[in-house]
Order: structure tokens, then sequence, then C-alpha cells
């Protein structure tokens, strides 16, 4: 009978071989996905606690492609909003100036899907993805502002967005349980999104106004 | 042998040494970030957060309160870091040469400290953005008191240099908590202290005093740690962070299962190559001449006495750690063993000089020849690598650097591995997607905001896309732009980049 410290690295060995190998999807937090405009988002708010204003500068400067992009699709240029609420040390207007830039991303998305017609399925889930994360941001104040309004803002914005999720179809699994996307039911319920988001925050109403130009 | 005037002596040397080791490792700083992790360094001097890699888990609290510490005063990123890795990349010069001259005498501690001083790695991990060069102080440091805590006769003596040695492991743990595994050789020599003790009292004292000054100076640090960042957040970042080192992106055994492999690289590419400066070419062929006669004679020569049994246990349980868990593609984690391999070198190359003196006669000058052509050839080398690092830039700082010149940000997405973390720093306002999984479609949608005109993917986010079986659509026309490239010997990692345009 061997003795088992004999044998425990032999079982270790084996045991490391044998192992599930996992693949490489890329380095370090990169991979975790999340969108830039969340990040800054979520910095600025902890910037503003410390009144950090030379972070957040620092943090605008990171989102020049959605502020210069926004700027030519809108028409509204966010840039120089936000260099004015810094070097007035303004937190209200920094913050609103944040979530107007994370409306734009909204609409934008909601956007491209449209533009599509849903015909690209990946990337159209991804957008949506984006767009649960936006939300997820602004879920405070929106649950605050039914509390306040006694309103049922955010059920209908949950219900929203499963619905949207749904009119994007199923690609399915070789074809079974394949669902066809429903653009038309896409373009009624993220209008209704646009809409409600504008009605809780009343500083989205010139974003909700404005066409977007892309060419 | 060891009288006041002598200590002077001795000390002088050391002295010198330490000042040569800062002036060539200040002059030869580092000036550009190369690699993923030192970026995560820079990026966490100025908001300490784990769960934005800033820096990465387990977070290095100690070599990042002291690099703060120099920012605060240098008021540059990488500046503070390198200086950090100069100072103790020189410091570490004082205890080795001590351990060795405790050990061998001052012959072999003078050349082992000269091999540490000129030697390939050590030096360029001093003057990079690493917590390398700080934590090998430490950890040579606690090597040191360790040493004399074992060759001590009086238990007070022992217990001075057990607490001392705890103290440094302790502070080295925080430095980079990967060198845990010095904490065998810290129990071997606790346990062979209290076996000579026959008062159980003193066996209790040398037992519970190094353990408790080993937790309490962990705690220090954790403690800082988890107020800034709160528990569960450190403990979530933590088990995230070993999941995906273990089963992603770390290198280990693993996601590299093939042994065989493994030590190859451990052995050839990390220690003999990147780690003494063995290899091909001239001056490579010469150092490996002399690298393997020095160990065949340490082999053939030395007893398997205590001191060789000291650096058997130093060497042997962290060299199994970076077998199984650590990135051998970076050779920067043997760092911890070089010290250990040197003195083993210098008591060989004794052992040689010895039998060269005996073959050539006592009057020949043969030791010192053997000994100038070794260290300059090992200079020579050296020297040449680190004055490269000096004037090059990283291949993916050239790679951010040419973005930047050609590409509009708002215009621009950039599909990239590791290359990534250097726009964080260098280029934070381009959109870079590094997550293998996504479509090109579906990282333009999920990351950018409106329609690219410009779609670039680099040769290691192919590397990549290849390995998940993807290929790209022939409509995508991949057009080669340009290569980037540094020398591999500099930064073994990312040292050839090529960037490709796809079709919008």
């Amino acid at each position: 009978m061997p003795k088992i410290r004999n044998v425990i690295p032999a079982i270790v060995l084996c045991l490391l071989l044998t192992f599930n190998v996992s693949e490489v999807l890329g380095y370090g937090y990169g991979v975790r996905g999340k969108d830039t405009l969340v990040a800054v988002y979520e910095d600025t708010a902890g910037f503003l606690e410390k009144n950090d204003y030379a972070a957040i500068q620092r943090a605008v400067e990171e989102i020049e492609v959605p502020l210069v992009n926004y700027h030519k699709y809108y028409r509204i240029d966010l840039k120089p909003l936000f260099l004015d609420a810094i070097e007035k040390h303004d937190k209200k207007a920094v913050l609103a100036n944040m979530e107007k830039l994370i409306y734009f991303a909204i609409r934008e998305k909601i956007y491209w899907n449209k533009k599509d017609n849903l015909e690209k399925p990946i990337a159209a889930k991804a957008r949506l993805k984006v767009i649960l994360q936006y939300y997820e941001l602004f879920k405070p104040q929106i649950k605050n502002y039914d509390e306040k309004n006694h309103s049922a803002f955010n059920s209908e914005i949950v219900e929203l967005l499963v619905g949207m999720n749904d009119s994007l179809g199923e690609v399915g699994s070789f074809g079974y349980n394949a669902k066809p996307a429903n653009p038309e039911e896409f373009i009624r319920l993220s209008g209704r999104l646009e809409d409600v988001l504008a009605i809780i925050f009343p500083h989205f109403a010139e974003g909700r106004k404005a066409v977007i130009v892309t060419h | 042998m060891y009288n006041s005037k002598g200590r002077k002596k001795y000390f002088l040397i050391a002295l010198l040494l330490v000042i040569s080791g800062f002036l060539l490792r200040y002059a030869f700083r580092a000036k550009y970030l190369g690699e993923w992790d030192c970026v995560d360094f820079a990026l966490g001097l100025r908001e300490y957060n784990l769960a934005k890699y800033q820096p990465h888990p387990p977070g290095y609290p100690v070599y990042m309160f002291f690099s703060r510490f120099l920012f605060s005063l240098v008021k540059d990123e990488v500046s503070a870091l390198t200086l950090t890795s100069a100072i103790f990349g020189a410091l570490t010069l004082l205890p080795f040469y001590y351990l060795v001259w405790w050990m061998y005498g001052l012959r072999p501690a003078i050349f082992a400290s000269l091999l540490l001083l000129i030697n390939p790695l050590h030096w360029l991990m001093s003057t990079k953005a690493f917590p390398e060069a700080m934590a090998v102080f430490f950890i040579v440091a606690s090597g040191f008191f360790l040493y004399r805590a074992a060759m001590g006769k009086d238990p007070k003596a022992k217990l001075k240099f057990l607490i001392g040695a705890s103290l440094a492991l302790g502070i080295g743990l925080g430095v980079r908590l990967a060198y845990f595994p010095q904490l065998f050789l810290w129990a071997w020599v606790i346990l062979a202290c209290r076996k000579q003790q026959e008062k159980q009292a003193d066996k209790n004292k040398l037992l519970a005093y190094p353990f408790l000054v080993l937790a309490a100076t962990i705690f220090v640090w954790l403690a800082a740690q988890v107020s800034i960042i709160g528990l569960s957040a450190f403990a979530g970042e933590g088990i995230n962070f070993l999941r995906g080192h273990f089963q992603n992106w770390g290198g280990t055994v693993l996601t590299q299962p093939n042994l065989f492999l493994r030590f190859k690289e451990l052995f050839i590419q990390d220690i003999l190559i990147h780690g003494l400066g063995a290899g091909n070419g001239f001056l490579r062929l010469l150092l490996t001449f002399f690298i393997a006669l020095s160990i065949l004679f340490y082999r053939l020569r030395e007893h398997f006495d205590f001191r060789a049994k000291f650096l058997l246990y130093w060497l042997a349980p962290y060299l199994a750690w970076v077998i199984l868990a650590q990135n051998l593609n970076n050779p920067r984690h043997i760092l911890a063993v070089i010290p250990v391999l040197l003195i083993i070198i210098s008591r060989g190359f004794f052992y040689l000089t010895d039998a060269a003196r005996k073959f050539f006669g006592q009057s020949s000058k043969i030791d010192y020849a053997l000994s100038s052509i070794f260290l300059a050839a090992l200079f020579l080398l050296s020297f040449n690598l680190i004055f490269t690092q000096y004037r090059e830039k990283p291949a993916a700082v050239k790679l951010v650097e040419y973005v930047k010149k050609g590409f509009a940000a708002p215009d621009t997405v950039i599909f990239c591995n590791e290359e990534k973390r250097l726009f964080d720093f260098y280029a934070p306002q381009y959109i870079t997607v590094s997550d293998g999984r996504l479509d090109i479609e579906e990282g333009v949608a999920y990351y950018f905001y409106g329609k690219p005109k410009v779609i670039l993917v680099t040769s290691e986010m192919m590397a990549l896309w290849q390995g998940r079986g993807r290929t790209l659509k022939p409509a995508e026309h991949p057009k080669l732009l340009k290569a980037f490239a540094h020398n591999p010997y500099v930064q073994n990692s990312n040292s050839v980049i090529s960037l490709y345009r796809l079709e919008a």
C-alpha cells in the first residue's frame, strides 16, 4: 500500500491534466464589456461626491466619440455645456448633461435598429443590451419620480423593454423556435420609451424633439 | 573578521554597490508603459479602484502606496512607478550582498552582487513600471534575516532575525502577493530554529513572535486596502480575478496544460535566456558557457549542507508555483529566484576558477581573467538591452501613436487585445473592443456611438478570433496597414503587432 503523501502529487497532476480547459476570451477586465458611457457616468457620480472636477474633466475627455458624433446627429453640442458646468463647479449641470448624453445614446441605439429594420439580429440584440445598461443608471431616479408622483413609469419601462426584446425576434436553434422580428412593434414601443423618459426627465425635451441625421 | 573596521569596509562596498546600482537603473528608466499590467498601476496612482483594474487584484497595496507618494512629488505616473523600481532594485543589492557574505564570504559576495547589479532581467525590471523589483527587495531581505536566524546561536538573536524576516516578508507580500511561496522557507527556518532549542519557552517564542509579526504586517496593508474599497467588493473582485486568471487569460497550467512545454518555457526561455542571459549569439554563448560550467561545478563540488538546503527551499516552492499558476510568457515572474540562482552560479564559478588555477598554476591570474570576461560579457549584453528599451518605444505604443496620427477617434473603432490598455492610457478617447467573443457587427453595435468609418483590427485580436474558430468574411477585406515591433528580449509580450483595416 503506497503512502498517501507519495500518491498526492500524481493525483494533483492527473486532476490538472484532465481539468476542463477554458478558452481565452481576451485579457483582463476588458472582456467584462462595460459600456464607456456607463463607466464614465458612474465615475462622474463618484467624482462629484468628492468634488474632484479635474477627474471629471479627464472623464469628459474620454467620451470624445459620443460627444462629437452626437453633436453631428442631434445638432446639440454637449461639450461646451460640460466644460462650463465643470468650470463653475455646478454639480447639477454636470449630472444633467451626463444624463442627456445617455438619453442621446439610447435614442441613437434605437435609431440604428430602426434604420436596419431589425435585419441584423446580433447587432440589434447588442444595442438593446446597452439600452438596458443605460436604463439601470436611470432606474433610481425613475423610481423616485414614481414615488413622488404616484405614477408607475418604472413598471411601464420594464414592460416596454421586454416588449422591445420580443420584437427583435429569435434566431432559434438551427431554425427551431425561430421568431421573425417585428419592426413596427419595435418602433411603437421604442417611441413610447423615448417619450416616457422625456416626461420623467424634463431636460430631455430638446433631445427628444431633435431629429437624428446621420448623413 | 567582522570587527568595527571590517564592518565599515564591508558596508562601504555595499554602499558603493547600491549607489552604482541606483545610477545604472535611474539613468535608463523606461519612458513608456508597454504592457497591460503596468497601465493598471499607472491608472491606479490617480484612482485606486480594483473594480476598474486600477490596479488589478490583489491590489499591490504597499507598491501603490509608495509609488503614490512618489507620484505626489514627481507628478508623472511613469516616472513615479519606474523610480520606485529603481530605488528598490538598487537597494536589493544591500541584503543580497550581506546574505552572500554570511554564506560564503567577501569575494563571492562581491562577485554575486556584481552579477545581480548587471543581471539583464533584474536591471530591466528595475527600470520598468512593475512591482517586481520592490517585491524582490523584501524577499531578499527576508532571506537574509532568515539565514542569519538559522545561523545564530543565541535564541534572542535568532528571535530578532526571525522578527526582521517576518516583517520583511509581510511587507513583501503587500507588494506582490504572488511571492507567497517564500512562506515555505520562512516556516522551514522557524522549525529548524525551534529544533535547535532545548527550552520549551524559547521554542514557543520562536514560533509565536514571528507568526504574530507576519500576521500583523499583513493585517496592516490588508485592512488599509479593505477600508478603501470595502470587504465585499475586495472579495468579489478577488474571486473574479482568480477565476479569470486560472480559467481564461492567466496563462496557468489549466489553460496551457502541456507540462513539457511549460517546463521548457520556464527553464529555457524564462530562466536561462531572459533571466540569466544565455542563448544564441556570441555574448549569449559565452555566458551560456560560464553559467553551465558554474552550475556543473556547484553540483559536483558543493555539499548538500544547510546552505544548499536553504537555497533549495527558497527556489523549489516558487518554481513550482510559477510552473503551475503563472504566465510563463512573462519572464518577470521568475525575478524572485534570480538572486538564488546568482548565488549558486557565483559559488559554482569560484569552484571553476579554483579548478582553473590548479590547472594553470596558482600564480596565474586566470581567475581574474575569467571573472572579467564573465562580467564584461554580461554587462555588454544587459546594457544593450537596457539601452534598446531606453530609446525604443514598445510595439503597442507605436501602434497607438500610429492610430492617433492617422485616424480620428469619432470615426474609428479598434478591435484589439492587450493593446486596449495602452489606448486607455495614451489615447482614452478611442473606442476599443477587446472581447474576443464579439463579432465585428456586434462589437460596433455594442461599444460604438454611431457608425464608424474605420474599423481597425490588430493581429492579437485576429489570434483570439482564430482561437475561437472565427474567420473574417470575404466582404470584410482585411488590409494590412503596418506592423510594429520591439526587441522581444526587452519585453517578451506583444513584440510584433500588425494592424489591419476592415471595410466599415
